[in-house]
């Protein structure tokens, strides 16, 4: 085996492929007992690496910087623009002030907040967005896919489409974005439905200077 | 900028930085959250000098610099050390921890960039990868490929 043949093969073990190398991989690893042999030897090597980036000494790390952001960064925003202030100047300052007040009061009076005779003409066109992520192991599914979902969103109104098909694995998505609100000349939200085995999920997803929010609305 | 905030605290780039902070110190949880926090501390101060889309090499650079500072300051904050590790004779010494000290020794011989490589992939495809370090993905798989094969070497899998 050249080393070709080695990375076909290990990328064919990390899931990397496409459907036509995938074909060539495997009649590889049919003809070849060399490459049988490796792709055995990846997967053990793969099932040990990955076992060191588990455990309690991770979950332990992992709740500590929950801790550390939740204190520092979600519940209080303010308090990590005062902590930081003198990086910043005071126009930055106040604009970052703004959008946290703004972000924190969509999450406890989202239905009363945004006005409703500021409804705008909605920015976008007919076109489909369609965007494919393969899964990968290691991740926090539940929030992979909000985060994946935002990130789409986001991608989607960059390219003034309204509507963005995406496949998640095995998963598919569609996405429809059918109003926007803007609260002010620096903040826009756009209103929409997510639809995933045909049950919808209304959403909200918001722009402001420095910063993006999405949330579901139901 | 937009999301600059929901980029810097997505779950994803959390976990690329244990990766790379854990095994920078060694898998010292304290160490290595001193390092996570720092860096998300610097990279909200200067957020101003970001320019570009993606978030993520930005950050890790913060991190590798901090973690370098920091060993200037006080020297290698190396703790776990596989000399360290229980003797046979120590109660709850089995074949795990055999298995887990040669991994993490192993793990240890590969050189910075390897093992960059190697935490990313925990958590990153090849192309995210690629463009978290600014390389080519070709270059990639080949150093992804050449830290496998030294690892499985090293663990005794490797018997071509």
């Amino acid at each position: 085996m050249n080393s070709e043949d080695k990375i076909l093969l290990m990328s064919y073990v990390d899931g990397e492929l496409d459907a036509k190398q995938n074909l060539e991989a495997e009649k590889l690893i049919g003809e070849n007992n060399l490459a049988m042999s490796f792709v055995n030897q990846l997967k053990i090597a793969n099932n040990s690496i990955e076992a060191s980036y588990q455990g309690e000494n991770f979950n332990e790390l992992n709740s500590r910087i929950d801790a550390f952001i939740e204190e520092n960064f979600k519940e209080e925003k303010v308090s990590i623009v005062s902590l930081i202030s003198s990086f910043f100047s005071s126009r930055q300052t106040l604009n970052y002030s703004l959008t946290a007040l703004f972000f924190l009061s969509v999450g406890v009076f989202y239905d009363d907040f945004i006005p409703s005779d500021q409804n705008m003409k909605l920015n976008l066109n007919d076109s489909l967005y369609e965007k494919q992520v393969f899964k990968k192991r290691g991740i926090e599914e539940n929030t992979k896919i909000k985060d994946l979902l935002s990130t789409t969103i986001g991608e989607m109104i960059n390219e003034k489409s309204s509507k963005a098909k995406l496949l998640y694995g095995s998963d598919s998505y569609m996405i429809f974005v059918e109003g926007l609100n803007s609260v002010n000349e620096k903040l826009d939200c756009y209103d929409g439905t997510i639809y995933k085995d045909g049950v919808p999920k209304n959403f909200s997803y918001c722009i402001a200077q420095n910063d993006n929010t999405f949330i579901y609305t139901d | 900028m937009h999301g600059f905030e929901a980029q810097l605290l997505s779950a994803s780039l959390r976990k690329k930085m244990m990766n790379i902070a854990m095994s920078k110190t060694n898998y010292n949880i304290d160490d290595s959250e001193d390092l996570i926090q720092k860096t998300y501390l610097k990279a909200f101060e200067k957020q101003d000098q970001f320019r570009g889309d993606l978030v993520d090499p930005w950050v890790i650079t913060i991190l590798k610099n901090t973690f370098i500072d920091g060993v200037r300051k006080k020297g290698p904050i190396t703790v776990s050390n596989p000399d360290d590790m229980p003797e046979p004779s120590t109660p709850g010494y089995d074949e795990d921890i055999l298995l887990e000290r040669d991994r993490d020794m192993c793990l240890g011989q590969l050189s910075d960039d390897e093992r960059e490589i190697i935490d990313l992939h925990q958590v990153n495809s090849y192309i995210e990868i690629s463009k978290d370090l600014n390389i080519e993905p070709g270059t990639l798989r080949q150093r992804l490929l050449r830290a496998k094969e030294k690892f499985m070497q090293c663990m005794g899998f490797n018997n071509e």
